[in-house]
């Protein structure tokens, strides 16, 4: 019991703490030289699709498919990019609006996802009740079933909720929304559940003596603590909502709602004729705002990713 | 009581209609004029280039100048969503009032209940100003009642570049003396690219079947017509045809010079036109011992919504839109369903002597389990090596096994 | 283990509390848990439920009206079994094995490269360590459809950089003809129930790529938690590189990395959209998965009691994976805690 450190997730503090902890002696000059060529090809592995995406998109020939290999064209052109975003498809919505209903479909998920996982996590890691095991078993279960499964389900209950003449709740960015938390509250009940376990209980248990009750001890002891978790279920959470073109293609009927991701299937499609260009622009334009905040929250979300909870 | 109205109402536009084919063919208007109210329609021109998107814009505005009253919603999908969507919709009481699209999903929406049954305007539809064929309204029947109001009709047929290739061939042993003596011809054969709608025109060409309307059983092996349609590719693929997976591809290598000419319809005409002017040329595929090529025709066309709370409308919306056909045919290369509409475009004019060895495409269920099975017997056959008779036997089982016959 | 310890009731050896203060815990527990659940029983519950109903019936799009459908018994789930619905190329378990061969070769290249490249980069002394992780971690930030389209139109066969750049340096030796590494129809491996298509192969590279980084991130987490003393005694003990990798390394990573792998085999395993957006599925539905059938059955034929029967087996197959890993995630948490 003493040493179960080893199993569970290192909070950021403390790996801070103990980074530079490296195995052995200095390595010599022999392996230095080998160990650079090698991290030098898996660099290049990684970066080569990457870059091939960029110099698509910088391409200013402007031809449907590219015909060489040509990572560095010469002569770059934004006009893809100045395309894509003056007429991003065929319906009247701007660029903008698409980003908008993206950025609401994701924070509406990341809130919801957020709401009900944490509560939900704190009660199965936290409190002892009949049918708790029941219960894990259930939403690990729930959570390996894919959501593709329960798309007619879903569309008959959405769209019976109707408010007024007009406003179907399937026919909605929040009614999109509910259905994407469907997918990635299992996962965020699982993974937060498992951050919890992981949090010593001295805290909590020194403010039960005091009198806290247990909401108390939930919003002010153990969220703070939790702080990596959080983050990572919030960011799956957006990312979940930000990516998602299944249901909103299946739910969404007017192109007021419709988002980045809607438009960016458009253009894969099978018998899309986007010239490779205008997509690699438009993939870029959809990528950049989740890269750049997965590489900032970087340290947080690998903390985060309360890989023990396994143990249920 | 709706219905009863509906139906009154569509009586009254075919006497109208009636009244106006008596007189001269081009008093379009009365039959349409004063609509009002608000129309959603689907389309899914976003797929195949921007001509065709304009062209039905041009006339979706036409048909709000001379309809003040009228508000029209247009929505673009993807072509891979658009009948997925449709059907889902429709079937829970939503969707557009119409969608505009080629006929793919007609059978299966049609016996799903989904499709307003528009049997009582087919005097209409035959009659001026519409004046469409017959060939188009039969692909547009599905157990004896038409779902669709035809618009243009769609097939393939062999593009060629007259500066690479002054005389095109036209039957299949001229094609294989072209390809021995070095022309390069092209065809799209892929599973995933719809090889097995390319194919068909060849079956014809050697006097094969795929389906035998009566029973609905396969019947592409009671002759050896497909197999030799399949053999014939292979042989020509050994002589130097070159076979694409998808259709983009043999257009890039057209425009490109790498082929002379390659089977393909209409949709390709506005992008191929642009990039190739006066040295496009279109005739039928290759006659061959069996018959001419007889490709799939089907028609393009709209479908009103049964769920729409506004179908009466949708209908006139849709004929309207059939008045402006003349856009279509000028702007995007349609070869239109009204068989009076002047083609003044040689390319289309060379489609519209396509269309006319095409073979109706069967709204018949069994087609939907052709598409995949035959699919992979080309594959085979190409790809593999697989002895064609064998391929086509294997296919058409299991064909017959999905339809449980 | 820890059960007892948790309940503050049992701290107080007072007189026995009542019914009601004794439930104060768990009522506690299901006020906490009530929303979560509400939510989850209408968005996923529900539906589960609804999956099991439609599993017996022919319901298809007449159907999602509200007329009921008719009861079909089993015939669903035989239908399946026997390969006998309308999805051409289906043969449930030539899919089943492959999707296990695919999640399984997946995970454990993804776990030997991503520890690999972390014990790489932890060497003392090894210069730009940093800058290398920053550049291996992007493949994991960007969204999963993009990375889908970006590889399929890289193996394009005309088109795509790997040939342009597999032909630009064999250009010297010959002229390599266009590989179609999606469409390729031939078998490059048939055993039994199992067949590997060349769009295997570039599926799988698309899905390492996408896939060993975060391993080694995991691995990095787990390699700087190993004290540095040990490895110190270890050479003064006389212990060489591999030595010192068997016997302090590995033990320290298998804990951090087993639930990884098997998080990571679940998410490989039900891994959408490589499949369907860069193979389609093809050749001959060589590289189908479940949940790629799954959503055919449902989106493409609106099979919806097809497809529901087909769910309820994944569901049996997910539970049992889920069972069987648990167990083994528990074993290993036992022998190191």
């Amino acid at each position: 019991m003493t040493t179960v450190t080893v199993a569970r997730p290192i909070p950021v503090e403390e790996k801070a703490v103990r980074a530079g902890t490296k195995g052995g002696r200095q390595i010599t000059f022999k392996t230095q030289i080998l160990s650079q060529i090698f991290c030098i090809a898996v660099a290049s592995t990684v970066l080569f699709p990457l870059l091939w995406v960029v110099s698509m998109s910088i391409d200013p020939r402007n031809i449907a498919k590219p015909d060489g290999l040509n990572l560095i064209p010469s002569g770059a052109s934004l006009a893809a990019y100045q395309a894509v975003i003056a007429k991003p498809t065929l319906n009247p919505i701007s660029f903008v609006e698409l980003a908008r209903n993206s950025i609401e479909i994701s924070v509406i998920v990341a809130l919801l996802t957020l709401t009900l996982g944490s509560l939900a996590a704190y009660a199965l890691s936290r409190l002892h009740f009949h049918g708790r095991q029941v219960l894990m078993i259930a939403v690990l279960a729930v959570l390996m079933l894919p959501a593709v499964a329960t798309l007619a389900p879903l569309y008959v209950l959405l769209y019976s909720i109707k408010l007024g003449t007009t406003w179907v709740l399937g026919n909605s960015i929040l009614g999109v929304a509910i259905a994407v938390t469907a997918g990635t509250l299992p996962f965020a009940i699982w993974n937060m559940k498992g951050y919890i376990d992981t949090i010593p209980r001295e805290l909590e248990e020194a403010a039960a003596v005091d009198g806290a009750n247990k909401l108390q001890i939930f919003l002010f002891i153990v969220l703070p603590l939790a702080k990596p978790v959080i983050a990572v279920t919030a960011f799956f959470g957006f990312i979940a909502g930000w990516t998602e073109f299944y249901f909103s293609w299946a739910f969404l009927q007017h192109p007021a709602d419709f988002t980045l991701s809607m438009a960016l299937k458009g253009m894969v499609g099978q018998y899309g004729s986007t010239p490779w260009s205008e997509f690699a622009a438009f993939a870029v334009l959809v990528a950049i705002p989740v890269s750049a905040v997965y590489l900032l929250l970087q340290r947080y979300i690998v903390a985060g990713l309360a890989l023990g909870g396994v143990k249920g | 009581m709706k219905t009863l109205i509906r139906l009154s109402s569509l009586t009254a536009v075919a006497i109208l209609a009636a009244a106006c084919s008596s007189g001269a063919t081009t008093a379009p208007v009365a039959t349409t004029a004063g609509m009002s109210g608000t129309i959603t329609i689907w389309e899914a021109y976003g797929a195949s280039g921007a001509a065709e998107r304009d062209a039905f814009d041009t006339m979706v505005a036409a048909v709000k100048t001379d309809n003040p009253g009228l508000n029209v919603t247009v929505l673009d999908i993807p072509f891979s969503d658009l009948f997925s969507k449709f059907e889902t919709a429709a079937a829970t009481g939503g969707g557009p009032d119409l969608y505009i699209a080629p006929n793919d999903s007609l059978p299966t929406e049609a016996r799903a209940n989904l499709l307003v049954d528009e049997s009582s305007l087919s005097a209409t539809l035959l009659a001026a100003p519409y004046n469409e064929s017959q060939v188009s309204l039969d692909a547009a029947t599905v157990d004896g009642k038409l779902y669709e109001i035809p618009e243009s009709m769609k097939a393939v047929g062999l593009f060629y570049r007259t500066d690479l290739l002054p005389t095109a061939p036209t039957t299949t042993d001229a094609w294989m003396t072209a390809l021995k003596a070095g022309t390069k011809l092209g065809y799209v054969y892929g599973a995933n690219g719809g090889g097995s709608y390319y194919m068909w025109g060849l079956y014809g060409a050697f006097g094969g079947k795929i389906l035998d309307p009566a029973t609905g059983k396969c019947a592409a092996t009671s002759t050896t017509g497909v197999a030799d349609s399949l053999k014939w590719l292979s042989d020509a693929k050994a002589a130097g045809l070159v076979l694409y997976q998808n259709d983009t591809d043999a257009k890039a290598a057209f425009i490109k010079g790498d082929i002379a000419g390659f089977i393909d319809g209409p949709w390709m005409t506005g992008d191929l036109k642009t990039a190739l002017g006066a040295k496009l040329g279109v005739i039928p595929g290759p006659t061959g011992p069996g018959g001419p090529f007889s490709p799939l025709a089907a028609p393009d066309g709209f479908y009103i919504n049964k769920a729409s709370a506004n179908t009466d409308l949708a209908t006139k919306f849709a004929l309207a839109m059939l008045t402006h056909e003349q856009t279509f045919v000028d702007k995007a290369g349609h070869i239109p369903a009204n068989t009076t509409i002047t083609i003044t475009d040689p390319i289309t004019q060379g489609f519209a002597n396509v269309v006319k060895t095409g073979f109706a495409r069967p709204t018949a269920a069994e087609l939907n389990n052709y598409w995949s099975n035959f699919g992979n017997a080309i594959v085979a056959v190409i790809d593999k090596g697989t002895d064609p008779t064998q391929a086509v036997a294997d296919a058409c089982t299991a064909m017959d096994k999905a339809n449980k016959k | 283990m820890s059960v007892a310890t948790a309940a503050p009731e049992t701290i107080a050896p007072l007189p026995r509390p009542s019914w009601w203060r004794r439930s104060a815990n768990a009522r506690t527990a299901y006020l906490f848990l009530l929303p979560a659940l509400l939510v989850m029983a209408v968005i996923t519950f529900y539906p589960l439920m609804f999956q099991v109903y439609m599993s017996f019936t022919d319901y298809s799009l007449k159907n999602l009206a509200g007329t009921p459908a008719n009861p079909v018994g089993l015939d669903n789930y035989a239908s399946i079994l026997n390969g006998n619905i309308v999805l051409p190329n289906f043969d449930f378990f030539r899919i089943l094995t492959f999707n296990f061969f695919w999640a399984l070769t997946n995970v454990v290249i993804h776990v030997s490269l991503g520890v690999l490249i972390a014990v790489l980069l932890n060497q003392k002394g090894l210069k730009l360590a940093r800058f290398y992780r920053a550049i291996y971690i992007l493949p994991v930030a960007i969204p999963p459809i993009i990375v889908a389209a970006v590889w399929r139109d890289m193996f394009d066969p005309n088109n795509g950089a790997v040939n342009f750049l597999l032909g630009g340096l064999t250009s010297i030796f010959f002229k390599l003809p266009p590989i179609d590494w999606l469409n390729n129809p031939s078998d490059i491996l048939s055993v039994g129930p199992l067949v590997l298509p060349l769009a295997y192969f570039a599926l799988l590279t698309a899905n390492i790529w996408l896939g060993w980084p975060l391993n080694s991130v995991v691995a990095t987490g787990a390699l700087q938690s190993i004290p540095g003393d040990l490895y110190e005694a270890a050479e003064l003990d006389g212990a060489n590189s591999w030595q010192q990798f068997r016997h302090i390394t590995l033990p320290f990573l298998r804990p951090a990395m087993l639930p990884y792998a098997i998080y990571g085999f679940i998410i490989t395993f039900n891994l959408f959209y490589l499949s369907y957006f860069m193979s389609g599925g093809g050749p001959f539905g060589q590289t189908e998965l479940l949940v790629t059938i799954d959503y055919r059955l449902v989106q493409e034929q609106h099979l919806f009691g097809i497809a529901a029967a087909f769910a309820i087996f994944q569901f049996f197959i997910l539970l049992a994976l889920t069972i069987i890993t648990n167990r083994m995630a528990k074993a290993t948490a036992d022998q190191y805690a």
